[in-house]
């Protein structure tokens, strides 16, 4: 059954939009990631406009987000003030993305820019988790930080002005440096589509030294806002957010979601890091292939 | 006066019957329609057929083409960048359609002589037919550089549907009843296009017609697309707020496996 997209300009197969919905939230129900950085380079592969794909990419994010955070809430993993610090950053992060967005589709770079930071990205952060992974699955080496913050912060942190007490974190740190993480966040989440949870997490966790659940939470409570105030962004001054394929991907992530968690609780918590950080490189090697082979076509042709 | 004016009308109304049979009422021997002037975006809409009806003088071919929105449109070209390949030149091209098919119909006792979907060359150059002809070197452009830009437009057109690959047919259905169907893909682009139908005698056209058509989106879609352009905000606020039921929803879903 095909479904013509009123934003996209475009028809699409129904079951194709469904069946990546029900992927991605399969995926997020495994392994607890949003799946933005799949959904978004599938969608143009499927010949949806780069610029359609990122922004109703955002408006999916928010239903990933909020979904994930309420899990969060209810366990009280949220620090809301290191939350609000790190949004303040994020919105201006995307404000200064959304800028950055129009300026790389003005030079015709956007593509080749979004290929290319998807690649670094998620060729770096799939090789940093197999290799922790297998590391503590070989050694034994506990690798997690511990729930007790023993984390010792750099000098040049401590040195940083505006410090600010976060009791539920446990921590007294310059407010500029999740500020900061949030500002990186929000400009991913702007170029990219992305809720940026693969890049928060790990951020929060190593550089400001927060118990990881904590992390997880907090970045997933932020990032409803900061892809909420992107779509935001994308609808108004793009008109790129098309509602009828964020309704189409939304309803395939919820199913996929279900089988998702019903699945996870049969694989072993190793088994589906290790899945997911080959996932992840899978598709870093496949960006690099597009940007280093020959492509087929060296013409392309845009509305100007 | 009034037997003046009733003597006045007669003769008007005697001309009429008379002048069709005169050559400045030549121009009669095409007449075309549509058999719909407009296409309809409908949220299942996956492509449509125009379907064009005509007449013609006998023995004459047909030409038509459909033809819509024109846009300016620019050619990035890639090349090499150590080792990348990105973007690296473009060229722009203004005025040109973003949607161009052709039909053509020679006569059935000429076509033995060559093959039925060619237009003489002189023609399509004149009357700007044919994908090639459509798109106009800009000034600043070296003849060179706007041959292979051109090609590249029409190759990548082509691929993603927008421009017919080669001539599609018309129909004779009588010696002077002619039809032509021109498929419209589901990516169509909105906007107004034109339809003109050219009476051909070998390189002469002996009689052109000019019809408008209107592809926009309608009912549901068409509410959708406007809502979000001319109220962007409280288009967005309605996708964030759809997201948040949705995340919701999903949350619910999880928590009770």
């Amino acid at each position: 059954m095909h479904i013509y997209l009123p934003i996209a300009e475009m028809s699409v197969a129904v079951e194709a939009i469904l069946a990546l919905g029900i992927a991605v939230g399969f995926l997020s129900g495994v392994f607890g990631v949003g799946g933005g950085f799949l959904t978004t380079p599938l969608l143009i592969f499927m010949g949806i406009p780069a610029t359609v794909a990122v922004g109703t990419q955002a408006s999916q994010m928010v239903a990933a987000g909020t979904s994930g955070a309420l899990g969060h809430w209810s366990r009280g993993n949220v620090d809301y003030k290191m939350g609000f610090v790190m949004l303040g950053g994020g919105v201006f992060g995307s404000v200064i993305g959304i800028m950055i967005f129009r300026f790389l589709q003005y030079l015709g770079q956007i593509d080749f820019a979004v290929s290319m930071l998807y690649m670094v990205l998620l060729g770096g952060i799939g090789t940093l988790m197999l290799m922790e992974t297998l590391g503590s699955f070989f050694f034994k080496k506990k690798t997690f930080r511990s729930e007790f913050n023993s984390f010792r912060i750099s000098p040049w942190m401590a040195a940083l002005p505006y410090k600010m007490r976060f009791p539920h974190s446990r921590l007294f740190i310059s407010a500029l440096v999740p500020a900061g993480i949030g500002f990186c966040g929000g400009l991913l989440s702007a170029i990219l589509g992305i809720g940026g949870g693969f890049m928060l997490v790990p951020a929060m966790i190593y550089i400001l030294g927060m118990p990881g659940l904590l992390a997880a939470g907090t970045s997933l409570f932020q990032i409803i806002f900061i892809t909420a105030f992107a779509t935001l962004l994308h609808a108004v001054t793009n008109h790129n957010v098309d509602i009828m394929l964020a309704v189409l991907l939304i309803a395939g992530s919820v199913l996929g979601t279900k089988f998702g968690v019903m699945a996870g609780q049969y694989i072993r918590g190793i088994y589906a890091r290790v899945s997911l950080a080959l996932l992840i490189i899978a598709v870093s090697i496949s960006l690099a292939f597009s940007l280093f082979m020959k492509p087929a076509e060296l013409f392309s042709v845009v509305l100007w | 006066m009034r037997i003046a004016f009733l003597i006045a009308g007669f003769v008007c109304v005697a001309a009429a019957s008379i002048l069709p049979a005169s050559p400045s009422f030549a121009a009669q021997d095409l007449a075309v329609d549509l058999a719909s002037d407009h296409v309809d975006i409908t949220t299942g809409f996956n492509g449509s057929n125009l379907v064009l009806f005509g007449t013609r003088k006998p023995g004459a071919d047909v030409v038509v083409v459909v033809e819509g929105p024109r846009k300016n449109i620019a050619v990035r070209r890639k090349s090499n960048v150590l080792g990348v390949w990105m973007n690296t030149s473009f060229e722009k091209f203004e005025d040109v359609p973003v949607f161009y098919s052709h039909a053509v119909g020679r006569d059935a006792d000429k076509k033995s002589k060559d093959s039925a979907l060619v237009i003489p060359e002189k023609l399509a150059e004149k009357h700007n037919i044919g994908p090639k002809n459509i798109i106009a070197r800009p000034d600043d452009m070296s003849e060179k550089k706007f041959e292979t830009f051109r090609a590249a437009l029409i190759r990548t057109q082509q691929e993603a549907g927008m421009f017919a690959k080669g001539a599609s047919q018309i129909d004779f259905l009588s010696d002077r009843l002619f039809r032509t169907t021109i498929y419209m893909p589901a990516n169509v682009p909105q906007g107004q296009y034109t339809v003109m139908t050219y009476m051909v005698d070998g390189e002469r056209v002996l009689e052109s017609a000019q019809t408008r058509l209107k592809v926009e989106q309608i009912g549901f879609s068409a509410q959708l697309y406007k809502f979000a352009m001319s109220f962007s905000f409280a288009y967005a606020a309605l996708c964030v707020a759809l997201a948040v039921f949705a995340g919701w929803f999903m949350s619910v879903v999880r928590l009770n496996i």
